[in-house]
């Protein structure tokens, strides 16, 4: 088992060096001056060539991508002129705003998936009709127009929660950052106002993050439980005399789980990227926000080491769902033993 | 068997429905897009005495903040959609289709050259890696496509060289090259049609899947350059009327998009259907 655990690891540092070599190449080694994109459109001649000279771009072609490499691992990811910080302070200080949201959407996701999954699955009719548009709907729907179908209706016609003003209402001062997550500060701080202001503020941007996974799972989970719903094993537990819910929910539900779980980790590290489509929508003050800011002004240095940095979250994310499939399949431990 | 195939019948052809219905709207997608090439000129005219009207009988879908027809400009961005959505897909296609053959029936050596560099455009979030390309290419709905066919590629190529690997030990490849048929003859004449299911339906796959990126490409700013009726590019444009009560601006592209990438999409699954029920 730890041999195969070593080969998935030496097969995602792979991964992300070639990831890091895409990034590379797409964002330097075409037309136009990296040194002028980097340094920026308002920079003066002696600024560029010493930018040029700085990256090293005099070098041969593949010294400056291991200069590249090196400086991204010592943490030197280059300076953001459109932030006007260094590009790793302006990501890791916004990536608790982003990581808050991406997870309370993905576990919305999960939850609101086993509930339509185990309800659309359960008999047919309307309802299975009802989950399966759904379904269709959420996956065709791009997350920033969900965003603003959910701004029209909640916020501009209902009221009922803050449309596009980011994680809290102007008069609120954020809480002292102990997790980055502000209900939970705001939750170790005792501020009941606190918590139920950045929730409300949180409802929509997490709706919108999280209808595609919900309804990509949801999909899933139902046609994994359609053909374990079948098995002989649900007949003799329904012979037994255990009734048609409980069955359900304790046999059908709990054998379908496998492709879900493992493809758990993947859909909360596509959230990331999600998230550069979501924030804009709700001025949410995120890495995606900030990347699609990078992007207009042409922000090389910010954009390279977004892409990079969700590379390996990327990465990561399909390494961890990998192992805790493992740990909850025996069968998968045996086969890769074996091969 | 014939009597079990005679008895149940498959889903499909029990209910015709669905199907008829998918054709219809998609044909309708198509009269729309056609219509939308007629009235080109007229998408990009501002009228500022007739900015922000609510949908009328002269108005259909209401004017945005330049007075522009809505509809028109819908009507425009559904030919954009779905011929740049074909383009990318089409190529995409025969792309992956070049390189699994290539995988499938050429050397072993190849076959890892090749796989490689697959492998690693697999390994990024697509969306993200569309994005990077069509950035470090410049903004325009060339630089989308371009993006878009790199990132589908790999997706066909994955998919079909399996099924080429799986043709190699039919009886009918290993006749023809018994027989001794050129390699690239086997390729095109016998191993193509072959693939020919496994590719209709990763080509409906996929379609949608382009429609929706090149809308997010356009609407995070590196696809279409405005003043261009692309959905997205609509999408980001009615999102500062949506807090104030405009919502016709941003919805009604996004409905479009949303109703062509659900009826591709129920056509790619009675399409599985189809091929599983004849399997």
């Amino acid at each position: 088992m730890f041999r195969d655990i070593r080969q998935r690891l030496a097969a995602s540092v792979v991964t992300i060096v070639l990831a890091s070599f895409v990034s590379f190449v797409v964002l330097r080694a075409l037309p136009g001056d990296p040194a002028r994109l980097i340094a920026g459109p308002l920079a003066g001649q002696e600024t560029i060539e010493a930018t040029r000279r700085g990256l090293g771009l005099d070098e041969p072609f593949f010294a400056q991508y291991g200069l590249f490499l090196w400086d991204f691992v010592r943490g030197d990811w280059g300076y953001s002129f459109s932030v006007g910080e260094q590009v790793r302070t302006a990501l890791t200080s916004r990536l608790a705003a982003t990581f808050e949201l991406a997870l309370y959407a993905f576990l919305l996701a999960i939850v609101g998936a086993l509930v339509c999954a185990s309800v659309a699955s359960f008999r047919p009719g309307l309802r299975r009709g009802l989950v399966r548009l759904f379904a269709l709907v959420g996956l065709g729907s791009p997350p920033f127009w969900v965003g603003l179908v959910l701004i029209v209706v909640f916020s501009a016609q209902l009221g009922w929660w803050p449309g596009p003003s980011g994680r809290l209402s102007p008069q609120l001062v954020p809480p002292p950052s102990v997790t980055g997550f502000h209900t939970i500060d705001f939750a170790l701080q005792g501020d009941i106002i606190g918590v139920s202001d950045s929730a409300a503020h949180l409802v929509l941007p997490v709706l919108s993050l999280a209808l595609l996974p919900w309804a990509f799972l949801t999909r899933l989970l139902t046609a994994n439980m359609a053909d374990t719903a079948v098995q002989p094993y649900i007949l003799v537990v329904r012979s037994k005399g255990v009734a048609a819910w409980p069955t359900h929910v304790r046999h059908v539900l709990a054998n379908s789980l496998l492709p879900t779980v493992s493809s758990c980790g993947l859909i909360l590290a596509t959230m990331i990227t999600g998230s550069v489509l979501v924030e804009t929508v709700f001025n949410w003050p995120g890495v995606g926000a900030m990347l699609t800011e990078g992007i207009s002004s042409q922000d090389f240095a910010l954009v390279q080491s977004f892409i990079l940095l969700s590379a390996i979250l990327y990465v990561i994310g399909n390494l961890v769902g990998d192992a805790v499939n493992r740990m909850i399949d025996a069968r998968l431990r045996t086969s890769g033993a074996a091969q | 068997m014939a009597v079990t195939v005679t008895a149940a019948p498959t889903m499909a052809s029990r209910r015709p429905w669905p199907r008829i219905i998918t054709i219809i709207v998609l044909a309708a997608y198509l009269t729309l897009a056609i219509a939308g090439i007629f009235v080109q000129d007229q998408s990009n005219v501002a009228d500022v005495t007739n900015t922000l009207q609510q949908p009328s009988a002269e108005h259909l879908l209401g004017t945005d903040g330049e007075g522009r027809d809505v509809l028109t400009r819908v009507a425009v961005g559904a030919g954009i959609s779905i011929m740049l959505a074909a383009i990318s897909v089409v190529l995409g296609s025969v792309g992956g289709l070049i390189v699994a053959l290539a995988c499938g029936l050429g050397a072993r050596w190849l076959d890892r050259v090749l796989m490689a560099p697959m492998n690693a455009v697999l390994a990024f979030p697509q969306l993200l890696l569309t994005m990077a390309i069509a950035i470090a290419l410049g903004t325009g709905l060339q630089s989308a496509v371009i993006g878009i066919v790199v990132t589908i590629i790999p997706v066909f190529a994955v998919t079909l060289r399996g099924e080429a690997l799986r043709s190699r030990s039919e009886a009918f490849v290993e006749a023809a090259i018994t027989i001794g048929l050129p390699r690239w003859r086997i390729a095109l004449r016998h191993v193509v049609p072959y693939l020919g299911t496994t590719m209709t339906i990763q080509v409906a796959a996929n379609f949608g899947n382009a429609v929706i990126t090149l809308a997010a490409l356009s609407y995070i700013g590196v696809g279409a350059r405005p003043p261009t009726a692309e959905w997205g590019a609509m999408i980001n444009d009615g999102l500062q009327h949506a807090v104030s009560g405009q919502w016709w601006v941003g919805v009604a592209p996004g409905l479009a998009l949303l109703g062509l990438v659900i009826a591709v999409n129920i056509l790619t699954d009675q399409i599985r259907a189809r091929r599983s029920a004849d399997a």
